[in-house]
């Protein structure tokens, strides 16, 4: 594993056992690369395999066989899973199931305490945490009393506080308003560019896609693509066949070709097409 | 059926410290055979305003007439509006409980004591209406499901009491695009040849913009615009300024506007665009 690499699987697969199907391999032959300050997105129908791969990340789940490796730790081994975890903080998509406090910044006190950090470091993770995710304000609230993308925000706030490397958000924004989507999106963009953390973010949403350096699509628990925001919505019929799709502008600009006319892959957002067409 | 609030105000927990005033003196007539889209961030009130239009609240201000009957007065009456108003909550598959799909769905027929076979026929009606064939899915385990599947059978449970209006609360959250495209399918088709009057609860423009008659934006409680998405996407400022998303393709043809170019703005689906988009080419040739 090299030393730019934050975390490599390779030939990784998870097999589990329910009542009613039997024997059911979730992920099959994964083979992927994350590098430190990459902002990856994960997209895949419902049931690809997202979340479980999601949750070997940080050794939530362990894999059935292959090997993953996370900052050059080997997840497979018991040893590795506290320095493993504090490495890899995971943000899931209901925020109600992660806030356990009364205030926010007691929630977002919750991790670091548990770890056993003396009081005054305390306060300045908080305090930080809580300013990066644009919380701060907010740090005498009740948590139960914010908007969805305030709570969601929050959570991230409770995860960074652990000061992680790497961030994996698993559909983070599935439950959130528009608003609440935008203002967490935001958070997580301006985390990874300024604070240079790496992100997996895994969303159905297509249009929350481009915003990424690289995409990894699932179907059926395989990567069946991997690309640039570009690349990625190039393979429409791919996408489509798998239960995905394309985001609106992508799909104009691949109508707008189709009448013959010369618009680049590269136009992904509302924003580009008009620049675009105002040539 | 028709449903008419009138001056509707809710307030929750009056006269305490957590007094919240959810909703604030709304008017709105809902006739047979509408396909309304009630629009607005978490905590407009959406939900607060869907309970009223079956009874689940009543209003603490105001009245709500169903076929001109003010529901407040019917004490026997709610349970027969109960059923002939259908609810869809959000992520309903949570609810599910049955060991097999089909008692799951029978459950609401049962309790109106319906006969064994009537009761057969309708759970049938109900799975063929939300596109899960009897056959394949009626012994299954509803937890066996995907979670697209789940909701339908979840929906199949609402349809088998046979309702005249159906309400869904954000039918599509957490679903894949297909599992998305294939709900909003069923919903129109129940609309379009049922004759079901439908009223969908979104955050998302983008997903009703092109299907409702109507739309109503809530925001704090209080109605802030209504009508054909035509008429609310024509003051498209006000509909960002609050934070909820015009559908990609509006939002183009009004960027392309705001740039010089002549393009109409009722445009909500990408063929409609690209053909607006051809022909402003065309006219520039000219």
């Amino acid at each position: 594993m090299s030393a730019i690499e934050i975390i490599r699987a390779t030939e990784l697969g998870y097999k589990y056992s329910s009542a009613d199907t039997g024997e059911i391999w979730a992920l099959r032959n994964i083979n992927l690369t994350i590098n430190k300050g990459e902002f990856v997105a994960v997209l895949g129908p419902n049931g690809s395999g997202k979340s479980t791969l999601a949750k070997h990340f940080n050794a939530l789940l362990l894999p059935t066989c292959g090997r993953l490796w996370v900052d050059g730790l080997l997840t497979g081994e018991a040893v590795n899973h506290w320095q493993i975890r504090q490495t890899v903080g995971m943000v899931f998509q209901n925020p109600d199931n992660q806030i356990v406090a009364t205030t926010v910044e007691e929630d977002v006190a919750f991790g670091p305490e548990n770890l056993g950090i003396p009081s005054g470091e305390i306060r300045r993770r908080v305090d930080e945490a809580l300013k990066l995710v644009g919380m701060y304000d907010y740090r005498q609230h009740a948590p139960h009393l914010l908007s969805g993308g305030q709570k969601q925000r929050v959570a991230i706030a409770g995860v960074l506080a652990m000061q992680p490397r790497c961030l994996v958000l698993d559909e983070p924004t599935a439950m959130l308003d528009p608003r609440g989507r935008r203002e967490v999106m935001d958070t997580v963009r301006r985390l990874n560019r300024e604070e240079g953390i790496t992100v997996i973010f895994i969303t159905h949403f297509m249009e929350e896609a481009v915003y990424a350096d690289r995409v990894i699509v699932l179907g059926d628990g395989e990567i069946i693509f991997q690309g640039t925001p570009e690349e990625t919505f190039r393979q429409s019929s791919l996408l489509r066949n798998h239960g995905l799709d394309v985001p609106p502008v992508a799909e104009l600009a691949e109508e707008l070709r189709a009448a013959g006319l010369a618009v680049p892959d590269s136009v992904l957002t509302v924003e580009e097409m008009v620049e675009q067409l105002c040539r | 059926m028709q449903i008419i609030l009138e001056n509707v105000s809710h307030v929750y927990m009056p006269g305490t410290p957590f007094e919240v005033k959810a909703l604030q003196n709304i008017n709105l007539n809902i006739e047979q055979g509408e396909y309304l889209a009630i629009i607005g961030h978490t905590g407009s009130g959406k939900s607060t305003l869907v309970q009223h239009l079956n009874g689940l609240l009543l209003p603490t201000e105001g009245r709500v007439l169903v076929d001109g009957r003010d529901i407040a007065a019917e004490k026997e009456g709610l349970r027969e509006i109960r059923r002939r108003v259908g609810l869809l909550f959000q992520f309903p598959e949570q609810q599910l409980f049955a060991e097999t799909v089909f008692a799951d769905v029978a459950f609401g027929p049962q309790n109106m004591g319906l006969p064994a076979d009537e009761i057969e026929r309708r759970v049938h009606r109900a799975l063929l209406q939300v596109g899960l064939p009897p056959e394949e899915f009626c012994d299954r385990s509803p937890f066996s499901l995907s979670g697209g599947q789940m909701r339908r059978v979840a929906m199949a449970g609402v349809m088998a009491m046979q309702p005249e209006v159906l309400i869904l609360d954000e039918p599509a959250a957490g679903l894949d695009p297909r599992g998305k495209r294939e709900m909003f399918a069923q919903i129109d088709r129940l609309h379009r040849e049922e004759g079901l009057t439908v009223i969908l609860v979104s955050h998302s423009m983008e997903d009703v913009a092109s299907r409702a008659k109507h739309l109503l934006v809530l925001a704090e409680g209080r109605q802030v615009m209504y009508g054909t998405p035509e008429e609310v996407f024509r003051d498209a400022a006000r509909v960002e300024e609050m934070g909820l998303a015009l559908p990609q393709m509006t939002l183009l043809m009004h960027r392309l506007r705001q740039a010089g170019k002549n393009v109409p703005l009722e445009i909500y689906s990408v063929p409609d665009a690209r053909d607006a988009i051809l022909a402003m080419l065309e006219g520039n040739r000219k």
